[in-house]
């Protein structure tokens, strides 16, 4: 069943900053939209929780000031906007003709759109190293979104572990707020940050207040007197028994090795764009070696190989916030010019400044991924590592395969039912194109994805007869 | 496991596997998992226990029953004051 109320000029999946900036720019030029977005609230991955935190702990946000005005500010400019933000709705399937199909708390709902805009976001790189699917093990991100949703903070000692900026920023916020942060082991070496050198004053003129803010955060951990270990490699938990909650966390590195006791580990190597949507659609995708991960391939609008569908922010390849909204407005212009709403040079006119943006974001960018590549032991990991944390499926297991000749990512996933669990590849499907990458020697192109099958998000089987109809 | 960074901060009240735990406002349920003391929330296809772990909806380690619904992301819901949120050991049965 679908009426007037459930057509659209532009439907956006995902209510972080492209999708909102999206929305507010639809908005100016009298292109009718609706945002979807599956968490309680709107926001995305940085913005989500800062109006609970404004109201309820503000003194809480000024750990967060690099991003806190921005994102309330954007915000509060949806709602002028007046765009419906239907959150707490999953999209499991879309089709190229337009149509979406959501399960929403109010039931499911397919929905009409002349174009789509995919704002899906990034989420964080799996990190299978041993002992990763134990009770206190998480990712960095989740801690931080504990900081920032609830205000809440470890009880115990807590080491995190990989690369990337959200691990040392994560570092000096919990530090900040109390916790107990006893060692960061960074993956990354000299080496990546010698050969980062070249970029930076790309960095420096791309984002002088992020950088600094990066610098000051490593500053605050080095007063804080938190140990940072970099280069390390052969990362591995041990805790009770074979799957019992961690209690240490072993390196070896450019001193030896190392251990250390930690009741809680939190592991990050940097993030990686969620392409499903546009898999499902069949969109055009390539590979970033430079960000070692899958993007869409797309005009410079975010338009996509299919026609109807356009893509920005995270989700087209990591570069940060503003960077997504620039994104999310130009998507938002192009879809306005098509639509007859705005004319071409009126849209080219009001571009510029947002394409600036975006080339200022990668120029930070391009220095942060160089200097933080995933450390190689989550990209080749030991025989006994889990890698599907679903279904249990080891790395030993996928090169057994691999030895007898099983070559495509899809026939191990048949064989092993790695990626068939209930997060449906979203923690395993890039470890094992790695794993497979890096026993065979073949490119990721030729490796390629496990295949993407609605239902994108889980949903009862009612939802599914309903949508039958 | 996790506390509030302050003690004055306002709370609701969740009921964990029958136990009364104060959350902050705003919270998600995984959020009240991990304010209440519990890491394991569940296990998976190979009955090895498993907790929240990226609390953005990806990993499906934090599924826990919900007021009496099954197979539910602890971390994709907001506390409500009175909510029961219950261990789904069983997770992989209530799958479609
Ligand atoms: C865990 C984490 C922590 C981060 N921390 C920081 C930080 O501290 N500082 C910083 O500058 N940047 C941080 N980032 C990066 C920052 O979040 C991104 O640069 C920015 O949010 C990108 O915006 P976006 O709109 O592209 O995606 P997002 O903000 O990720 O928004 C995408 C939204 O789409 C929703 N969505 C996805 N699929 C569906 C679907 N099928 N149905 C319905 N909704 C869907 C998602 O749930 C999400 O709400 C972090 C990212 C992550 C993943």
């Amino acid at each position: 069943m679908s009426g007037p109320s459930d057509s659209f000029d532009l439907i956006i999946i995902g209510g972080g900053p492209a999708g909102l900036a999206a929305a507010v720019e639809s908005a100016r030029h009298g292109v009718r939209s609706l945002i979807l977005d599956n968490h309680p609230e709107p926001g995305g991955s940085v913005f989500r929780d800062l109006v609970a935190a404004a109201r309820h702990r503000p003194g809480d946000l000024a750990c967060f000031s690099a991003y806190a005005e921005a994102g309330l500010e954007l915000l509060a400019a949806v709602k002028r906007a007046g765009t419906t933000i239907l959150s707490g709705s999953s999209v499991w399937s879309v089709e190229p003709d337009g149509s979406v199909h959501a399960s929403t708390p109010a039931g499911p709902r397919t929905m009409h759109a002349s174009r789509l805009l995919i704002a899906a976001g990034a989420q964080e790189r799996p990190c299978p190293i041993p002992g990763w699917t134990r009770p206190g093990v998480m990712t960095a991100g989740a801690a931080q979104l504990l900081m920032k949703q609830s205000g809440l903070v470890p009880t115990g000692r807590v080491v995190l572990a990989g690369s990337g900026p959200l691990l040392t920023m994560v570092a000096a916020q919990l530090a900040g707020f109390g916790a107990d942060v006893a060692a960061v082991l960074d993956t990354s070496t000299i080496g990546d940050a010698l050969a980062g050198l070249p970029r930076l004053p790309a960095a420096v003129s791309g984002g002088p207040d992020l950088l600094s803010y990066g610098l000051r955060l490593v500053h605050r951990l080095r007063r804080a007197h938190i140990p940072i270990h970099r280069g390390v490699k052969n990362l591995r938990i041990l805790g009770k028994g074979d799957d019992g909650p961690a209690e240490t966390i072993f390196w070896d590195g450019p001193g030896g090795r190392g251990s250390i006791a930690a009741d809680l580990v939190l592991l990050h190597a940097g993030l990686i764009p969620d392409t499903r949507i546009t898999r499902l659609l069949g969109c055009a995708q390539e590979w970033s070696a430079e960000q070692w991960s899958w993007r869409p391939r797309l005009d410079g609008w975010g338009n996509s190989s299919i026609e109807t569908v356009a893509v920005a922010g995270d989700g087209t390849g990591i570069a940060g916030w503003r960077a997504a909204i620039a994104a999310g407005r130009m998507a938002a212009l192009d879809t306005a010019c098509r639509l007859h709403r705005l004319s071409v040079a009126e849209r080219d006119r009001l571009a510029r400044p947002l394409q600036r943006t975006r080339r200022r974001a990668m120029g930070l960018r391009r220095f942060l991924d160089r200097i933080a590549p995933p450390g190689a032991g989550f990209l080749a990991p030991p025989d006994e590592t889990i890698l599907c944390r679903c279904e249990g499926v080891t790395a030993g297991t996928v090169r057994n395969l691999l030895r007898d000749g099983c070559a495509g990512v899809n026939q191990i996933k048949a064989f092993t039912r790695c990626g068939m669990g209930s997060c449906q590849g979203r923690f395993c499907s890039a470890s094992l194109a790695n794993l497979v990458v890096a026993e065979t020697g073949r490119t990721m192109e030729d490796v390629g994805e496990m295949t993407v099958r609605p239902p994108l998000e889980p949903m009862s089987l009612e939802v599914l007869a309903n949508s039958e109809e | 496991m996790f506390r509030p960074r302050s003690e004055t901060v306002p709370t609701v009240t969740v009921i964990i596997n029958s136990r009364p735990v104060p959350v902050p406002l705003g919270s998600t349920a995984a959020a009240a998992l991990l304010a209440g003391g519990s890491n394991v929330s569940g296990s998976t296809g190979d009955d090895r226990p498993r907790g929240p772990f990226c609390l953005m909806g990806a990993c499906f380690g934090c599924r826990v029953t919900i007021d009496g619904e099954s197979g539910r992301r602890a971390c994709m819901t907001s506390v409500q004051d009175g909510m029961r949120i219950d261990f789904d050991t069983l997770a992989r049965k209530d799958l479609p």
